[in-house]
């Protein structure tokens, strides 16, 4: 599978859908430096553990977050790399699921998805530094 | 009609419209707005029902990507084969959910 924003055909997702979730992924690394990759589809009995190794599996672990949905198994898991989790702690990761966990109850499953990941960009937006160097 | 009306003096009386007119304005035409916004409303997952994919974002989410292909957006390993990786749960964070 090709690196970037690879959508493999036979996807269960709009157009539409599918540019409104490449938006937020985008925004999100924008305002965080970090790289967000999500996956639709199905995990195995451990969603945890396949979600961990999708996300080994990524260009660059260490600052990437991974957000996983398994809608067959309704499991949904963020991970983020080692460098990630400095800016994006376990509670606001822990928060974004949940109000992704809100939609997902309602059935929105694309609304969800780009309220979690915009929340995510935001909670791990690097501060901005207003010490000047001047004296 | 249903409000009695007056014809102005010098004016010529006008005439009772027919039955069938007067049903159509009252209930035609108001059941005919109401099935074109209907269908309008409907209009989006009928055409996701006709793609085979009609509960992707309206109801249930088990067959968004139950049957079909994972999807990846944003960035995607370069391989499909999954390996046990170097990265233990220790080293990264995050959160889970079930819904």
């Amino acid at each position: 599978m090709p690196a970037g924003r690879a959508v493999v055909p036979g996807d269960p997702f709009s157009p539409s859908e599918l540019s409104r979730i490449d938006w937020a992924i985008r925004n999100a690394e924008t305002l965080s430096g970090l790289a967000f990759s999500v996956y639709v589809g199905a995990s195995e009995a451990d969603p945890r553990r396949y979600a961990i190794r999708l996300h080994a599996a990524l260009d660059d672990p260490a600052g990437s977050v991974l957000v996983m949905c398994d809608p067959a198994f309704r499991a949904l898991e963020v991970i983020s790399g080692s460098r990630a989790k400095r800016t994006l702690d376990d509670i606001e990761c822990g928060l974004a699921v949940a109000s992704m966990q809100s939609s997902f109850v309602a059935g929105d499953l694309v609304g969800g998805l780009v309220l979690g990941i915009q929340q995510l960009g935001e909670a791990a937006r690097s501060p901005r530094t207003l010490h000047s160097t001047a004296t | 009609m249903l409000v009695p009306l007056e014809t102005l003096v010098g004016w010529p009386v006008a005439p009772d419209p027919p039955l069938t007119h007067v049903l159509g304005l009252l209930v035609g035409l108001p059941l005919l707005v109401a099935l074109i916004i209907t269908l309008l409303g409907k209009a989006s997952s009928l055409a996701k029902a006709g793609r085979g994919s009609s509960s992707t974002s309206t109801g249930t989410p088990s067959s968004a990507g139950g049957a079909t292909d994972p999807v990846w957006l944003g960035s995607a390993p370069e391989s499909k084969e999954l390996t046990e990786g170097t990265t233990t749960q220790a080293e990264t964070g995050g959160a889970s959910a079930r819904w």
